[in-house]
């Protein structure tokens, strides 16, 4: 009874099948070749004298398939390996829609792996009318990456990269740890929503800008409620890395303490940032206490590594450092922007302190005290000069 | 109840027909009489037609002639046998004034075969149907004037195929010695490997006509005893005119005929065979083939080879994880392949999918029939090669797979990316062990390439819930199919895709219940404790054990 | 079909039947609910609420041991009279039904938005609810086989998803401890719909007729129920570590934007939110097998049918037709607050008065 029981129902589930089959082909699948890869999404500003109210460029890089495919002998070898099309809309949405009016394949952003604002864009509309769109479109990912472009966001997308197959991925790896290059700001699309949603801290973008002849990056756009309000330079944005823990290696220079107008090279690593909420003279103040160690790398003159200089080379180190996330310190609080994440500390370790803080108006003013604190890890290949 | 569906209904006077046949066949036909000239008529009549059918007349030398005959079947029997030890032994014999039984001529018969005879299987036999069937199975019978009972002899001995290498199974490691067609020289083969006064061999005859022999063979003192009786009943149960091959049985004792999944196993490994009775299986051999079923068995199981356990652990786990990776591959490559494509490219590296989309490019076919029909000439191009003899099979599967393959994608029609799939596929399913399983992976394929080509992942995952359901309610004679995963049985986990080592394998697997757990090796490598324990002179020892 | 093969359940088997009940719809919503009623501090919800509910359980198991060859729809009757009893039953087989149209619907919508954007409706629901008839249409054997392979695999993944997503960790996301402007208890349907991730120990009740050693029982329920916590607990932990809670309150479907977060650069596959969302399905798939295996059970045993196969079957079309009552993300909030109502006054309320009917009962007879 069982298996003849169970053989009707596997005839009527087959039959069911058959049944959708004639139905229907397939809801929603496309072939591969009828899709249109979006690979980057730029936006602009359009141009002075075709400004209308409330619209931006949305401009999209679209790989070529067939010239991706890298296959030698095939025809459709020739140009360049991707294409990009604009237009110009009030809403992402609707730009998407002209986009796709434009093409006769589906555009799919499941591979959107970067989305590029310039900074008018982000200026005059702020990132969040902008990226709203992907973030209620399930197929894209939180770890699209995102970055403000100092300039025009569309030219970074047309540009041939120096390695490489298009300038989507070429980005993409200048704008992940790949890159190595520590005067990024490394974010994603959901590191960014997550900051913007926390308390106590402002979200940065890092920023793009282009130069002679590639992008550069390095630095870094900070933003108010989505808006810009300036950038951070370089040395800033390593400063803003290594007090949000996330720096992993860098050099600096330094004079000799001992034999002035001699330049060493150190390499700093491990470095490791806290603060702390204190009280100096009845008042409260933030200690920011960074430690961390360096090796010399390079010397100008030909002396090596000696035993007497320790002192001097560390607190020389610790003097470079302190100096350049002063720099940054103060630049946030000239930017009226708690970048730093205090706020976010004082909340979720002093809560009592918080709730009598109104913090966007006293973090300009907030005494910060910082403490650099290097030593010299010495691994030694050459001693002599 | 269960078999209704398979018997042809037949009308009520048919089968009345067919019941008396069947009794007269069962013993309860004519005997013998002591009047020597009707038996033979008798035997004429019903056999004696056939050409190979010899009757040889002579006279026994008792205190007077006595005729006697002997009846055999020409080409099933070893001749020098019959000429040597009962011709010769028959017609040369001088009855003396000593041999006072032979003035017995009641039990004639009995001691002919005790006195005479140099034959070492002889059985006397009343039932002229018995010895009609003895006769067609090779035994000669030996028929005495005045005697009601014939004496029949042992002397099969008919051309067949030597022990060979199994075919289907080959293997790196381990004994070359497959079943053939004799089911007596299997059965030896088996006696051989265990010497086991406990294992035991039960034959009986299937097959209203073929008569055909089948052996049910297993360790009394390991296997389950219910498990034994349910074969053996499900095996008298089965109704059949003729048992050619060990499929028929098959098809008449599993758990599902409906399922598309084999619940016996299936090898003509005498080794294999061997293993499964010391687990407490249940095999049954088929005279005439050499394909032994083993039973019960576990979906898994059919994924084991004989040679894992015959290469060290390390390799075994490795072979293991291959052939569960290869079943993976064989059942989803193509659909998990057009889910991808069609409904979730997002999934697949953005290289990776943009690489297949240039490939792609003006290809004239969708991916579902392009899967569907490079699939289906892969199976074109295997059936082509197991038909062609020998090495034209090989030249084929090559020439069809390489030249055609590499011709359809030069030509365009089909993407190389596709046909790198459906080949690994391919040989996927060749890694099974099992024949059968192969079979229902091929044939699960395809619904599955459709399931995925209509609902990508999301019919997939459905499909595959469904699957699941049906299998984890298929018991292979009361044993869970899926198991040891689930029900979970940790500890017959040892033999899954961890493979423990041998000395660590204490029990028997519990999924067949055996009567003795243990296998033996509990205290197998105490010596190796000692040997830690004991000082150690590392120079010396190494220098001797060089 | 419908037998009902006495005693063939293993301890281990029975305590997944119940981790598989519990874990379905609920977990994927259940941080933002955490996150909206205590802040940074919602895991702690979770745990109070978990061990509240393994109170409640372990309370269930007392009420099934007192007759441990019955089911609640028999000793309801024997303890309530016939009349109540049969009403009981009826209202907890239509609240085991009440899961079904809110499981499909919730799946259908997530299958919709991500696996097959264009998909109709009919099609997924109505080959969600076929596997699940399917399934269910089987004895609780086989049920427990499917059910301990796929929670086992969903929890796999699930486990393995979140601790991924680790690389995001920030502890001072789950700080501060308890912070006053951030606790919202007041959120009275917010703080009750969180009890329906809960659901689910029920069955001990219907199916300890079916287990080898009943003794084991008690252990077996805190033990599903434990680790059931655990997971929660762990999961939020992990959301609201991530995301912070004002984050995780607006997005909707919190583990499957966890899963789109982690970065595996090493792996063939691009986004595990899929594979995640896959693996939920099977989790889903297991609640929506055993709420219908069981409730199709409860009736059939009302009305002495021979076989529980026809109400599933029967169910089906009814089930298919209430999910589509369900018009969007709100509407099945507001039957899952019913239902968590109801989950709330089994747990808390009729089973306590059950147990303590028959322990009256009890005491009665011995007192002849």
């Amino acid at each position: 009874m069982a298996s003849s029981g169970g053989r009707n129902r596997l005839t009527t589930f087959f039959l069911l099948l058959s049944l959708l089959f004639t139905q229907t082909g397939c809801w929603g699948g496309r072939e591969l070749n009828a899709r249109a890869f979006v690979t980057a999404i730029a936006f602009d500003l359009t141009k002075e004298e075709e400004l209308q109210s409330e619209q931006y460029l949305i401009s999209i890089q679209l790989p070529v398939p067939e010239r991706m495919a890298g296959g030698e002998g095939q025809g459709g070898g020739e140009g360049k390996p991707f294409v990009v099309l604009g237009s110009t809309a009030q809403t992402v949405a609707s730009g998407i829609l002209q986009l796709q009016r434009q093409l006769d394949r589906k555009l799919f952003l499941g591979h959107t792996r970067l989305i590029l604002i310039s900074k008018e864009v982000a200026e005059t509309f702020g990132i969040n009318h902008v990226i709203d769109y992907f973030l209620r479109d399930f197929s894209v990912q939180r770890m699209a990456r995102l970055a403000v472009v100092d300039g025009k966001a569309r030219e970074i997308l047309e540009l041939q990269p120096p390695m490489g197959q298009t300038p989507s991925t070429y980005i993409l790896n200048m704008l992940s740890p790949q890159n190595g290059s520590i005067f990024t700001y490394l974010t994603d699309l959901g590191k960014f929503l997550v900051l913007q949603s926390d308390e106590g801290i402002f979200p940065v973008l890092p920023r793009l800008s282009k130069g002679k002849e590639t992008e550069l990056t390095g630095g870094a756009a900070v933003l108010r409620n989505g808006h810009f309000q300036g950038w951070l330079s370089d040395n800033e944005t390593r400063g803003l890395n290594i007090l949000h823990n996330e720096f992993v290696e860098s050099e600096y220079e330094v004079e000799c303490p001992l034999h002035p107008g001699d330049q060493i090279v150190v390499g700093v690593n491990a470095l490791h940032s806290a603060y702390r909420l204190e009280e100096a003279g009845g008042m409260p103040r933030i200690k920011v206490m960074v430690h961390g160690r360096f090796e010399t790398r390079e010397f100008t003159e030909p002396h090596g590594p000696e035993k007497h200089e320790e002192a001097d080379l560390e607190r020389a180190v610790s003097a470079a450092i302190r100096e350049e996330i002063q720099q940054t310190i103060k630049k946030a609080q000239e930017l009226r922007v708690d970048v730093l994440g205090i706020g976010r500390y004082l909340l979720a370790h002093h809560p009592r302190f918080w709730a009598q803080l109104d913090w966007d108006t006293e973090f300009p003013f907030f005494p910060i005290e910082l403490e650099v604190k290097m030593d010299w890890g010495l691994t030694i290949r050459r001693l002599g000069g | 109840m269960k078999k209704r569906f398979r018997q042809p209904r037949l009308p009520s006077e048919l089968k009345k027909e067919k019941e008396q046949k069947k009794k007269e066949q069962q013993g309860e036909g004519p005997f013998l009489t002591p009047e020597l000239e009707e038996n033979i008529n008798y035997l004429r009549e019903t056999i004696g037609h056939s050409n190979d059918v010899i009757f040889r007349e002579f006279y026994l030398k008792l205190d007077q002639p006595v005729r006697a005959v002997l009846i055999f079947v020409d080409g099933l029997v070893a001749k020098e046998v019959i000429n040597e030890y009962i011709l010769q032994a028959l017609t040369t014999f001088n009855a003396g004034e000593e041999d006072r039984w032979t003035r017995d001529r009641e039990e004639l018969a009995k001691n002919v075969k005790d006195h005479i005879l140099h034959i070492n299987e002889v059985s006397l036999e009343s039932d002229l149907q018995q010895v009609i069937t003895a006769i067609l199975s090779g035994e000669t019978a030996l028929l005495i004037d005045g005697s009601d009972q014939a004496l029949i002899c042992n002397t099969r001995g008919w051309e067949h195929r030597g022990i060979d290498e199994p075919m289907t199974e080959a293997s790196v490691r381990g004994p070359r010695v497959g079943f053939n067609e004799i089911l007596r020289s299997n059965t030896a083969q088996i006696r051989r490997t265990i010497r086991d006064p406990d294992l035991r061999i039960k034959t009986m005859k299937i097959g209203l006509r073929s008569q055909t022999d089948v052996a049910l063979i297993y360790i009394a003192s390991i296997a389950k005893p219910e498990i034994v009786a349910e074969v053996e009943k499900r095996l008298k149960a089965i109704k059949i005119d003729g048992l050619i091959e060990s499929a028929y049985i098959q098809e008449y004792i599993e758990d599902r005929p409906g399922s598309i999944f084999p619940t016996l196993q299936v090898t003509e490994r005498v080794d294999r065979v061997v293993a499964g009775l010391l687990e407490g299986r249940v095999a049954v051999l088929t005279d005439n083939t050499p394909f032994a079923l083993l039973m019960p068995v576990t979906f898994w199981q059919l994924y084991y080879a004989a040679e894992d356990y015959y290469h060290r652990w390390p390799l075994a786990i490795l072979l293991r994880f291959v052939r569960f990776v290869s079943f993976f591959f064989s059942l989803y490559l193509p659909g998990l392949f057009i889910a991808f494509a069609v409904h979730n490219p997002e999934l697949i590296p953005f290289n990776l999918a943009i690489k297949i989309a240039g490939t792609r490019e003006g290809i004239p076919f969708p991916v579902f029939l392009e899967g569907l029909i490079m699939e289906l000439a892969i199976e074109i191009i295997r059936e082509a090669s197991v038909r062609l003899p020998g090495p034209f099979g090989q030249t084929i599967g090559i020439v069809g797979g390489f030249i055609l393959g590499d011709a359809a994608v030069r030509a365009g029609l089909i993407s190389p990316i596709m046909t790198i799939v459906v080949a690994l596929t391919a040989i996927s399913s060749f890694a099974a062990p099992s024949f059968g399983v192969a079979i229902t992976m091929r044939l699960l394929r395809f619904p599955l390439m459709l399931v995925a080509q209509i609902s990508g992942l999301y019919g997939l995952s459905i499909a595959t819930i469904i699957l699941l359901i049906h299998m984890a309610g298929i018991r292979s004679f009361g044993v869970p199919y899926l198991s040891p995963v689930v029900p979970l049985n940790l500890s017959d986990l040892k033999d899954f895709m961890f493979v423990a080592p041998r000395w660590a394998m204490i029990n028997r697997p519990l999924a067949y219940e055996p009567l003795d757990l243990d296998r033996g090796g509990t205290k197998a490598r105490t010596w190796w404790e000692a040997l830690l324990k004991a000082p150690q002179r590392p120079g010396k020892g190494r220098k001797n054990n060089e | 079909m419908n037998s009902q093969p006495a005693r063939s359940l293993s301890a281990r088997q029975v305590a997944l039947i119940i981790i598989g009940f519990t874990i379905g719809a609920g977990v994927l919503t259940l941080p933002s609910a955490a996150a909206e009623l205590m802040g940074a501090t919602g895991w702690l919800w979770v745990l109070v609420t978990g061990l509240l509910f393994t109170g409640a359980a372990w309370v269930a198991v007392k009420l099934a041991l007192e007759s441990p060859g019955e089911t609640l729809v028999e000793y309801s009757q024997q303890l309530l009279g016939k009349p109540l009893g049969i009403l009981y039953s009826l209202l907890l087989a239509a609240y085991f039904f009440s899961f079904l149209p809110v499981e499909t619907r919730v799946l259908q919508e997530l299958v919709n938005i991500s696996l097959l954007p264009i998909a109709p409706t009919w099609f997924v629901s109505g080959s969600f609810i076929f596997a699940m008839a399917y399934g269910a249409s089987r004895d609780i054997r086989q049920l427990a086989q499917v059910n301990e392979l796929l929670i086992e695999l969903a929890l796999l993944t699930g486990v393995f998803v979140t601790l991924l997503s680790w690389q995001h960790f920030e502890p001072m996301h789950l700080l501060p401890f308890l912070a006053k402007d951030q606790l919202h208890l007041e959120n009275f349907k917010v703080g009750v719909g969180t009890a329906f991730a809960y659901a689910g120990y029920q069955v001990i009740n219907l199916i300890l007729p079916n287990i080898k050693n009943p003794r084991e029982a008690t252990k077996a329920t805190l033990k599903a129920l434990l680790t059931v916590v655990v997971v929660y607990t762990f999961f939020t932990i992990t959301v609201i570590g991530v995301f912070g809670y004002k984050e995780t309150m607006a997005v909707a479907w919190s583990g499957l934007e966890l899963a789109k977060s982690v970065n595996l650069e090493a792996i063939f596959l691009e986004r595990l939110d899929l594979i995640l969302l896959i693996a939920w399905l099977s989790a889903i798939y297991t609640t929506g097998l055993l709420t219908y295996y069981f409730g199709a059970l409860i009736l059939s045993k009302i009305f002495h049918l021979p076989n529980h196969a026809l109400v599933v079957w029967a169910m089906a079309p009814v089930i298919y037709y209430l999910s589509t009552l369900l018009k969007n993300y709100f509407t099945w909030n507001e039957w899952g607050f019913y239902i968590s109502l109801f989950t709330l006054a089994v747990s808390f309320i009729f089973t306590p008065f059950l147990y303590l009917l028959s322990l009256l009962k009890k005491r009665g007879e011995r007192g002849r």
